[in-house]
């Protein structure tokens, strides 16, 4: 029943969105920084930094959800306030590479740097001779990775066409139908006690140290293609996201061994395809995989299992239950709701997490003039588990990340994990 | 056997809710991956035609042939279901 007027100004937060907000929290008390990620793009020259700031500095300016932030509603629904008449603010620096200087170290002291207060969006040019590497540093309050490709995807539109397309980010508070997100509730309770049972907490014996480490690897289109064919015929049609967490869970039991079974959670892009009022805020869910240790070397057996709990969860809707489920806890204060997803989610008991987005929501082959050579994430990852592993594809081009937080893995761990990967897909 | 036709009906249909397109933008006989299907959107349709169809396709092995196009898949599953 629409008897209430709500403002265009306000954007109500979803339950997923709410969980967000809390792991930005949980970030900056276990490592310093919010919750926040980096896409970066590379070009096949040096991009016109001034330019590219102008340009972007004029569209910003047609979304001032991105001048906002988060408030409590009357009816203690948290929403986002759209900042409009105000300037949206954002950074940009430039660096050129000097001779013979390494462009990713770089790229990773950058990441490793928070974004300041108020600001949604960073950007960080890195260029050479005939290269550049443009980072962008994204709010994961704002934007999830596949809507930070989008709306890069509308700039370049916009710089080809000088039109804005329009977003209204809206959505209404969702405070009605509470049988059926109790009843949510509930399954996805009983879900988490069967998963979480027997597991214990994952611990690391030197602590956190403040900080990401980070490992990409990029497979050319022959490599990924082959993957892919392997996809095929180990785990089945258009089963390349349990083929790859298959493929992760293997090379992570071989380096880094860890007692009992493996809990992975892996999180889901939601949108419909080609849905501009999707580009801001949070539109994934959470999958959840728990694979016994005895199953992971035979990579049939081990596919077949993921697929099968793939399956088990989107036939007992547990995604979908899951974003209701926690639209109830908007109610509850950052710190409470944090610390639930410790103990209740399993955050505390996951090997690692992992994420296959599948193809760029950045559809366009050039940027600001410039041919996109490639397309890669560097998230961060919540400081437990403390390891992720992420793939993303451009153009048909396959990329990983091994990401850690400094402490959860030793260098030489890490390497190995990257090595193990590297053969084993 | 159950009518081909309409189970490719009754998949474009689904097919069109999970993508958010329109079932007329459909090609019938377009790889459901160039319809823009990924792993996600897979497991939902599988789960459709278990619960329409009383079928579990993912036990009996995902082929390329029999899921390649929305009319292949119907055929795949009007045969599976007129073998019962």
């Amino acid at each position: 029943m629409e008897w209430f007027p709500y403002s265009q100004d306000k954007r109500y937060l979803s339950g997923i969105d709410w969980v967000i907000n809390a792991l930005d929290y949980r970030s900056r008390r276990a490592v310093g920084r919010g919750n926040f990620s980096q896409l970066v793009m590379e070009f096949d020259r040096k991009l016109d930094g001034k330019l590219f700031c102008e340009k972007i500095a004029i569209f910003l300016n047609h979304y001032p959800v991105m001048s906002g932030g988060v408030s409590r509603d009357f009816n203690f629904c948290p929403y986002w306030r759209a900042g409009t008449g105000k300037r949206v603010k954002f950074s940009f620096a430039q660096r050129a590479l000097n001779s013979g200087e390494e462009d990713l170290p770089l790229i990773f002291a950058f990441a490793n740097v928070g974004l300041k207060p108020g600001e949604y969006l960073s950007f960080f040019l890195v260029t050479g001779a005939e290269k550049s590497f443009l980072v962008v540093k994204f709010d994961h309050r704002l934007f999830d990775a596949a809507g930070v490709e989008a709306f890069l995807s509308l700039f370049e539109e916009y710089c080809l066409t000088q039109k804005v397309t329009p977003i209204a980010p809206a959505l209404k508070p969702g405070l009605s139908a509470w049988s059926e997100k109790f009843i949510a509730g509930k399954a996805v309770n009983r879900f988490f006690l069967k998963l979480r049972k027997g597991l214990k907490p994952i611990t690391f014996a030197g602590g956190l140290g403040q900080g990401f480490d980070f490992l990409p690897l990029f497979f050319d289109a022959d490599k990924s293609a082959a993957i892919y064919a392997r996809s095929l015929s180990e785990a089945g049609y258009l089963m390349f996201m349990p083929f790859v967490l298959a493929k992760s869970l293997q090379s992570m039991d071989k380096v880094i061994k860890r007692d009992g079974d493996y809990l992975v959670p892996v999180n889901v892009n939601l949108r419909a395809a080609n849905c501009a009022e999707s580009v801001f805020f949070n539109h994934l869910s959470f999958l959840f995989f728990r694979v016994s240790r005895s199953m992971i070397a035979a990579t049939p057996q081990l596919c077949r299992e993921v697929a099968s709990q793939f399956f088990d969860q989107a036939k007992g809707k547990i995604s979908d239950n899951l974003a209701q489920a926690a639209s109830l806890m908007r109610i509850l204060p950052l710190p409470v709701v944090a610390a639930l997803l410790d103990k209740f989610m399993g955050g505390d008991c996951a090997a690692f997490a992992f994420s296959y987005l599948g193809e760029s929501a950045f559809r366009k082959k050039s940027f600001c003039g410039a041919l996109v050579k490639n397309i890669f994430h560097l998230p961060l990852v919540p400081a437990k588990p403390g390891v992720g592993i992420f793939f993303t594809r451009y153009d048909d081009r396959l990329n990983l990340t091994l990401v850690y937080a400094k402490g959860a893995l030793s260098r030489e761990q890490a390497q190995g994990l990257m090595q193990e990967l590297k053969n084993n897909l | 056997m159950a009518d081909s036709n309409a189970i490719e009906k009754a998949l474009a249909n689904e097919i069109s809710i999970i993508l958010g397109v329109g079932a007329a933008q459909l090609k019938r006989d377009a790889p459901l991956h160039s319809l823009g299907m990924d792993s996600m959107s897979f497991v939902e349709l599988l789960v459709f035609i278990e619960k329409q169809f009383k079928l579990n396709l993912m036990a009996s092995g995902l082929n390329k042939e029999d899921f390649q196009t929305i009319s292949s898949l119907a055929d795949k599953i009007s045969r599976a279901t007129a073998a019962r």
